[in-house]
């Protein structure tokens, strides 16, 4: 993960951790104001320890998940790599959710805090992909000409001529795309524009109607529409060079398919075992 | 004794910023900015690790808010 994008005039930039942090503090503060409303029977502070319990298992599962997405042959070996290698996020990710779930698996009365998590996770994921975008990385394929929405990745030479910088100018110049006094990558798709969109829109959406009718429907349903976007954005990302996702691992289209049918069928599932309204209910969880 | 709520399972709470005056809530606003600029300055400074920087967010952001939540 690099630390630093756009070198504008001397001020480091390190957007991409800042805008992960306030992505994370956001879906914990959303979450407390939002549990108030839905009477989560839980005081305040038990909410923010289940919503850090639940950021760090979401990064856990995002990140294994992402070498899965990108490198399943590599898998075993990539994901004794992400322990190995010091990346403390994970590790201390990982220690905080084995705490949680030990602490909290005999009480289990957060029905209606799935309800709460649902507008928060996705509004936190599009505050995430600005990050993405000031990073430079999940960018998108090259653009058809006149594409009025492209945008172009600073190419940063370092002290000894490389580029470094924004993944999109390091894999478009590690492909022979790029002149070698190129200034600027090619114009891309700002495909962390999309999902900022899509998941901004729909994250506004979701808590609204969390809000009317505090269901723990509505986190799976969150899941549902994470993977729905992903779907839709992913054909305009780019996967180095001007190799699409879907061209540098076949796989991954069915593994999408197949995570969303999963996710339908737990949806259904609890459905049908959960009926009626839990505002009605007076036993909070199971 | 500050004023206190009770949620639907009978839990008593409150925290460090309800029946406070405006200037207390607005020092406390000023601290929490001066803790943000100071966690980015010590970040770019100190820690060139992007993941341990987002950890240090993460548990500034979480230990500020469970301070302030108090029972």
């Amino acid at each position: 993960m690099w630390q630093i994008l756009y070198d504008s005039g001397g001020l480091k930039w390190p957007a991409y951790a800042f805008l992960y942090g306030m992505a994370g503090s956001l879906f914990m503060a959303l979450s407390v104001i939002l549990a108030r409303g839905h009477n989560v029977p839980l005081r305040p502070r038990r909410v923010l320890d289940w919503s850090l319990g639940f950021l760090a298992a979401y990064i856990i599962l995002s990140r294994l998940g992402s070498v899965l997405y990108q490198q399943p042959e590599n898998y075993i070996e990539e994901s004794f790599n992400l322990a190995a290698k010091g990346r403390a996020t994970h590790i201390a990710a990982f220690l905080i959710a084995i705490i949680f779930l030990l602490v909290g698996w005999k009480r289990w009365k957060l029905n209606r805090l799935w309800a709460c998590w649902a507008g928060p996770f996705l509004l936190a994921v599009a505050v995430g992909y600005i990050g993405c975008y000031c990073y430079g990385c999940c960018y998108g394929r090259p653009a058809e000409k006149d594409f009025p929405l492209a945008v172009q990745f600073p190419v940063i030479h370092n002290n000894h001529g490389r580029v470094v910088g924004a993944p999109a100018a390091v894999e478009q110049n590690k492909e022979g795309l790029l002149p070698p006094d190129a200034k600027h990558g090619l114009p891309v798709h700002p495909t962390q524009l999309y999902y900022v969109v899509l998941y901004g829109v729909l994250g506004l959406f979701v808590t609204l109607g969390a809000a009317l009718r505090p269901r723990r429907e509505w986190f799976f349903a969150a899941m549902w529409l994470y993977f729905l976007v992903r779907v839709i954005v992913d054909p305009f990302r780019s996967f180095g060079g001007d190799m699409t996702i879907y061209e540098a691992s076949p796989l991954v289209r069915g593994a999408q398919f197949g995570f969303l049918t999963l996710v339908g069928a737990v949806w259904l599932f609890l459905k049908v075992l959960h009926r009626g309204d839990i505002t009605k209910q007076t036993s909070y969880g199971t | 004794m500050k004023p206190e709520t009770e949620n639907v399972a009978g839990a008593r709470h409150t925290d460090l910023l309800r029946g406070r005056s405006r200037a207390a809530k607005a020092v406390f606003l000023v601290a929490m900015l001066c803790l943000l600029a100071g966690l980015w300055f010590a970040n770019v400074a100190l820690v060139k690790n992007a993941q341990i920087q987002l950890l240090l967010y993460i548990l500034a952001f979480y230990g500020v808010a469970r301070f302030t939540l108090r029972r």
